[in-house]
């Protein structure tokens, strides 16, 4: 019995320890500026409790459009977010500008500063440090795992197959195609989802050239749904004189996909790799993993 | 001033303001409002609107051209293209914590750089040539801008959003030791400006005109340049770019109070100071909880107005 009730005084006292790495109290007015960080929050079911995001937070649409706008996750207001009468402030590490992180620090807002990388490991990383902002460890370590394990299978699922080459494309300025290089959340997805990223040379996204593309000749090429309607569907896509001269392009493999859930690296970044996946190796018959509460919206 | 301080994102009564500027707030965060994020605010926008419009009254009076304003001479963009590989290439060459620091030197650097640059071109034979200065200007602003165009074609998506948000302006990032950095690059070059007053005046009639008349011209050349270096790298550096105010508040002053230049110069600075205070109240108001950049108020005001001023006064072009 006594013992018993060692232990409990000893587990109380162990939960008490990382108190005074939260927030004082539970942040019930909770403004958020990364649209991955809100996606966890709302997956945490910290719906309730978001006073404001920025315009980088797209999902879940339901809970975030009737919130108010803080801005772009760049230029964030200082005065704007404690207009909201915020209890806590979660923010991507690359909210900014710095300055405005400085002054919110010097007025005394809580924050706290969440790192984002392009690993995909790092999602469930980053799911455990909100969880412990919002001082829900539990439920954030249960997420964490789940996440962990749902890339776990995707990876072991695609482990097998051979890997087609991609061809990224982000977005198009009239017929201008912005392709992803090294250092992108789409070469993230491309490794997920058990292919190689055509281009190689260069980080982020830069104009393709007609020959950049002839001499990356992609298997694959991949275009975000909404830069398939605006450049008039994937036939338009295919006579592009960018594109027009790939593999791909003769083949038709044109791939799209929604570009929030497929890039967006939150909570659904497994099942966006599995579709992913899914679209890449069309012969392969991959096993579907099991819906979650927060992919389904 | 007064509504600079009483609006703004954060619901607060003029008397709140005035309890926390009197250090009897009732809420901290109230105090911490007004103190630390309105007053240094409100204060760097004025601070940075007197120094370019001081800065455009100076340049016009200088060239003897009234569409000179900073940006003409390549000065601003000078300063951009050091911010620019500073957001590009800052995270790789300094420490961890210098960027906030490095970038209003580097865009204050920026500045003064092109204008010792200019200058020296427009040196001829110990004389300043004004039409050389405005050419040279504007090959350093093109020269400028290609480099500011590769740091931009360099970056990544983030940078390049930071790159056009700090060419768009914005005086948001407003923090006491800004306003202590900025206050005597302003401030300095508003104290001479009576003793270039009448030295500008008499240049307006020529230069040889102003050298009969007993000025030292070219000396009044140089440390105009100086003063104007001055307040627009300081403003700059803190800022971004800002347009506008320097060419249209001196314009403004000269229609309605006349082009002398004891009354232009300082007049120019209070106009300057007013308008970009009620431009970034707009700014920090009208999109809520959001911002949008001063930069975008101020042509959206200067523009049209410049617009129409040119309208009234189509006639004496003609002649």
């Amino acid at each position: 019995m006594l013992r018993r009730r060692d232990l409990l005084t000893a587990a109380l006292g162990l939960a008490a320890l990382p108190r005074g790495l939260r927030a004082a109290s539970l942040p019930d007015r909770l403004v958020v500026a990364g649209g991955a960080l809100t996606e966890i929050v709302v997956a945490l079911g910290g719906a309730g409790r978001l006073v404001g995001v920025d315009t980088t937070s797209l999902y879940p649409a339901k809970v975030v459009e009737p919130l108010p706008r803080i801005g772009y996750i760049r230029t964030l207001s200082a005065e704007g977010i404690l207009s909201l009468n915020p209890s806590f402030l979660l923010a991507s590490d690359q909210a900014g500008p710095p300055a405005v992180i400085d002054q919110l620090r010097a007025v005394k807002l809580p924050l706290a500063l969440v790192e984002e990388t392009f690993a995909a490991d790092h999602v469930p990383a980053k799911v455990l440090k909100v969880a412990e902002a919002l001082g829900q460890d539990a439920a954030g370590k249960a997420l964490a795992e789940t996440i962990a394990a749902d890339l776990a299978s995707v990876r072991a699922a695609v482990s097998g197959l051979a890997k087609p080459s991609v061809l990224f494309v982000l977005s198009n300025t009239g017929d201008r195609l912005m392709a992803a290089g090294q250092a992108t959340a789409a070469e993230t997805m491309i490794g997920l989802a058990g292919a190689r990223n055509a281009i190689q040379g260069y980080t982020s996204y830069k104009p393709l050239s007609a020959e950049a593309a002839l001499a990356a000749d992609p298997d694959i090429l991949v275009f975000p749904d909404h830069v398939v309607t605006a450049l008039g569907g994937r036939a338009a896509i295919a006579r592009l004189p960018q594109v027009s001269v790939t593999r791909a392009a003769a083949a038709g493999r044109i791939v799209s996909m929604d570009s929030l859930y497929l890039l967006g690296l939150g909570p659904r970044t497994a099942h966006a790799a599995h579709d992913f996946a899914t679209a890449l190796h069309p012969g392969a018959r991959l096993p579907a993993l099991p819906a979650r509460a927060w992919t389904v919206a | 001033m007064a509504a600079s301080l009483a609006i703004g994102a954060v619901p607060l009564s003029l008397h709140q303001v005035m309890q926390a500027l009197m250090g009897q707030a009732e809420d901290a965060r109230q105090a911490a409002v007004v103190w630390q994020l309105r007053l240094p605010r409100t204060l760097m926008a004025g601070l940075v609107g007197a120094g370019l419009a001081l800065a455009g009254a100076l340049t016009q009076g200088l060239f003897r051209n009234p569409i000179a304003d900073p940006s003409l001479i390549g000065v601003s963009a000078g300063a951009a293209v050091v911010t620019a590989a500073l957001i590009v290439f800052g995270a790789i060459l300094l420490p961890p914590g210098w960027l906030p620091y490095a970038m209003p030197l580097g865009a204050f650097a920026g500045s003064l750089a092109v204008i010792v640059i200019v200058s020296r071109i427009a040196m001829v034979e110990a004389r300043t040539s004004v039409a050389l200065l405005l050419l040279a200007g504007i090959a350093i602003n093109a020269l400028a801008m290609a480099g500011t165009g590769l740091l931009v074609y360099l970056s990544d998506d983030r940078q390049m959003r930071d790159i056009t948000f700090w060419t768009l302006g914005s005086v948001g990032g407003a923090t006491w030791v800004k306003v202590a950095a900025l206050a005597p690059c302003v401030v300095l070059p508003l104290l001479c400006a009576p003793w270039f007053a009448r030295a500008l005046d008499a240049l307006n009639l020529g230069e040889r005109e102003a050298a009969h008349l007993g000025f030292r011209v070219e000396r009044v050349k140089r440390l105009a340049c100086l003063a104007f270096a001055l307040a627009v790298g300081g403003a700059v550096s803190v800022s971004g770019i800002i347009g506008f105010v320097g060419l249209v508040v001196p314009h403004l002053v000269r229609l309605t109070f006349g082009a002398r230049h004891s009354v232009l110069l300082p007049l120019s600075a209070v106009g300057g100071a007013t308008l970009l205070i009620l431009a970034d109240v707009v700014a920090r108001t009208i999109v809520a909880p959001a911002e949008l950049p001063i930069g975008l108020i101020t042509a959206f005001i200067g523009g049209p107005f410049f617009l129409a001023l040119l309208l009234r006064r189509r006639r004496e072009f003609a002649a």
